[in-house]
């Protein structure tokens, strides 16, 4: 399964889904603060994922290393 | 004292946000499983995974403003949402374990790759037949 691709897909639902978030008074509603802290934290978890799969490398560049 | 309150909206896009991760796990497992439906959606947007793209957003922007509408999702206690959201995305292909293996591997490889060219073999370049 092409891992990456699926990584990608949830940072860009979750992107979409902070700024709705955002528009709630954060200071007031402690749920809303749990809710973007969660989604932020989750964004930031997925990218680092992302940016742990690397790319592709072909293989012969692969053997060079 | 009541317990703080999601509005509509936002109640109603971290549902559908939950609802389409889901979703989207299952048809990626669906596409692998069964190549003609791959295909099928190769066909629509010239990837596949242009096609998943453009269904999830249609899907969270759909799903969520009938959420919304209907205030169904506001019934939902915000704490539930938001353990509901992370099971969604967590639970996308034991992500936690992947990220943690594909840190070490690229590290280990590029730690070879280091290792290989610092320490490189003592024999002339003739020995090697191989080469």
């Amino acid at each position: 399964m092409e891992t990456k691709e699926h990584l990608f897909l949830v940072t860009g639902i979750l992107a979409l889904l902070l700024p709705i978030a955002a528009r709630e008074k954060l200071y007031f509603n402690s749920a809303a603060r749990n809710l973007v802290l969660a989604v932020a934290g989750l964004i930031a978890i997925t990218g680092l994922a992302v940016e742990g799969a690397g790319g592709d490398r072909p293989r012969s560049e692969s053997r060079a290393l | 004292m009541d317990s703080p309150k999601l509005t509509p909206a936002t109640s109603g896009f971290v549902l559908a946000a939950a609802i389409t991760m889901l979703i989207s796990t299952a048809l990626s497992c669906a596409k692998d499983a069964y190549a003609p439906l791959k295909d099928a959606m190769k066909s629509l947007a010239g990837h596949d995974w242009t096609t998943q793209g453009l269904i999830d957003l249609a899907r969270f922007l759909g799903l969520g403003v009938i959420f919304m509408k209907t205030r169904f999702a506001e019934k939902i206690d915000p704490n539930r949402l938001i353990a509901g959201l992370i099971g969604a995305v967590g639970g996308r292909g034991d992500r936690p374990c992947f990220l943690v293996c594909a840190i070490l591997s690229e590290q280990s490889a590029r730690l070879t790759g280091r290792l290989r060219r610092t320490y490189s073999s003592p024999l002339p370049s003739w020995c090697c037949i191989s080469r």
